[in-house]
């Protein structure tokens, strides 16, 4: 096959699978990024250079990473196409493609080695990120964790020379290799859903969907919650004595809406599928609002939960914040999944989003009225 | 069971079903053959109410099983998921379904429904349909991709139901129904004897 037409092919199958899971990923780090590094904060420079200084920071900033950016990568393997380029029979060329693929799903990270430490550092980076993702999707084949523990180990290590580019290089290679070669094996899969009330039993589908093929926009939907909880840390070891949990609301309504309408989508796909059921068992339309607003609720949630959590320890603020925290991201999740199922009966994505804007607006007046 | 008159249907400027009227009774099984697109299955989608626009009158029970033409299930659901879910839905459990066993869809329940072959998928498909023994099961092609002794089991079930079947399979026609209806673009409806 021509060259050029197969860099299409992989570019048509894996590049495209990849793109739609790692834009939102890109946007999601990148809001958190303005925060971290917006106005007089921290510079990237200053968080390599904590990389640098400390295995601890470097390994647990580089676990963050990878556990986001490998659910980004994993469609690259097992995409719609990627059949009929392996009856192609050239795993070597698409091997080396599927690192470039690989690697642009890492952007962020690169974009912050290469600003905090250089054009080289950020190589480096970008292919011990790849070899590091491809070979924990192959953690169960025979190669895999050997390439999956020689990647950390390059973390570990932290070479800055312009050799290290070579072992970076070959290893990223090696594990899209490995991750090509084991992406078709059926993986067992921990049950979630199980027979309950009809909108429990619904809800726990649509969680699925989120947990088994939507990871990236769960993560990005995280990254959004914990950011907004990184700021009311911020916030509450600024000024520890004004109406707490007042400013808890305000400062979380704007992450918890975009969190929930990120989830959306996914819930919303699973109902489209499930139609013919619905409608043959006469499913209430109350019972699908409900299941839709548990669905949402239950994830963002659970991460407003733990951030505000996290951000009142910080902070040495009272415990009622974490309680208001949960009760407010129960009633954002229900607002959104309304507004959610409307929109997408009307299928306009910049209604839903002006909508989502609107929704995240009105309960941060809300709070601010409190 | 199942009264319907005057259904018009229309897909844009094509009118796919012009003026039809079906009766199922109690213990009828009703087999619809008819050419590809002659609107079978449109009719079976406006029956169980999957399909909603449509002119004229349909009376149909509460409880339908409906098993599709092509098994629509989410892929990244368990079969045994699947089936749980649809339990919860129709507050019934699958297992005491009478067809499960015979189907032998135990072996699957643990593997993901994009994992599964197209008869299995069918086979899981017939399963949820039959979940809670509907008094009347609406099948779209049931009999697609399945293995002989599936086909078997699912044509014993059937003798022992009410059913409104859309087939292609003349055998399962002649061996199932009461009643042969077929259908045709150009001269509607019309009963054909067994």
């Amino acid at each position: 096959m021509h060259a050029v037409s197969l860099v299409r092919m992989v570019m048509v199958t894996s590049g495209r699978a990849v793109a739609i899971r790692a834009v939102p990923l890109a946007c999601a780090v990148g809001l958190a990024a303005a925060v971290v590094f917006g106005g007089h904060g921290m510079r990237p420079s200053d968080l390599v250079r904590m990389m640098q200084g400390s295995l601890g920071v470097r390994l647990a900033l580089w676990g963050v990473w990878i556990m986001l950016a490998t659910s980004a990568i994993a469609p690259a393997f097992d995409a719609l196409g990627t059949r009929t380029l392996r009856a192609m029979r050239t795993p070597r060329t698409v091997s080396a493609m599927l690192v470039i693929v690989a690697a642009s799903a890492q952007a962020p990270w690169i974009l912050l080695f290469v600003k905090g430490s250089g054009a080289l550092s950020g190589v480096v980076a970008a292919f011990t990120a790849v070899a590091a993702c491809a070979s924990s999707l192959a953690l169960r084949s025979r190669r895999g964790p050997i390439v999956f523990g020689l990647a950390w180990l390059l973390v570990g290590l932290d070479m800055r020379q312009a050799v290290a580019v070579i072992p970076a290089g070959l290893l990223a290679y090696l594990a899209t290799r490995v991750a090509w070669g084991n992406a078709l094996e059926e993986r067992s899969v921990t049950r979630i859903v199980w027979r309950a009330p009809a909108p429990v039993a619904l809800a726990l589908a649509y969680v699925a969907r989120m947990v088994r093929s939507a990871r990236a926009r769960l993560q990005a939907a995280a990254v959004m919650v914990f950011a907004g909880s990184a700021a009311l840390a911020l916030s509450l070891r600024n000024d520890p004595g004004a109406r707490p949990v007042q400013r808890a609301l305000v400062v979380l309504s704007f992450p918890l809406s975009i969190a929930c309408a990120i989830l959306a989508a996914p819930a919303l796909e699973t109902e489209a599928r499930m139609h013919a059921m619905l409608r043959a068992t006469r499913t209430h339309a109350l019972t699908l609002a409900l299941a839709m607003a548990l669905a949402l609720a239950m994830p963002s949630t659970a991460f407003a939960a733990s951030g505000a959590a996290v951000a009142t320890l910080a902070a040495n603020a009272p415990h009622v914040v974490p309680l208001a925290v949960v009760g407010w991201s129960v009633v954002i999740a229900a607002a959104v999944a309304t507004w959610a199922r409307r929109a997408s009966r009307a299928r306009r994505s910049t209604t839903f989003a002006v909508g989502i804007i609107a929704i995240a607006t009105a309960f941060t007046t809300m709070a601010t009225a409190c | 069971m199942l009264s319907v008159r005057g259904l018009t249907k229309w897909y844009g400027s094509s009118r796919v079903l012009d003026d039809v009227a079906l009766d199922v009774h109690e213990g009828e099984r009703v087999a619809l053959l008819g050419d590809n697109g002659c609107g079978k299955s449109t009719l079976l989608q406006l029956v169980t109410g999957v399909l909603e626009a449509f002119e004229g009158t349909i009376q149909a029970p509460h409880a339908i099983g409906y098993a599709p033409e092509k098994p629509d299930m989410p892929d990244h659901l368990l079969a045994g998921e699947w089936l749980d879910l649809v339990s919860s839905l129709k507050r019934a459990r699958w297992r005491d379904a009478l067809i499960p066993s015979q189907l032998d869809v135990g072996s699957l329940l643990g593997r993901k429904i994009a994992a599964l072959s197209l008869g299995q998928r069918q086979r899981v498909s017939l399963v949820s349909a039959f979940v809670g023994n509907p008094p009347l099961l609406v099948l779209d092609e049931p009999t697609n991709a399945l293995d002989e002794r599936s086909r078997e089991a699912v044509i014993a079930h059937l003798r022992r139901s009410t059913a409104l079947v859309a087939t292609h399979d003349r055998d399962l026609a002649k061996r199932v129904a009461t009643r042969v209806i077929t259908m045709s673009s150009a001269q509607g409806m019309a009963e054909q004897a067994l």
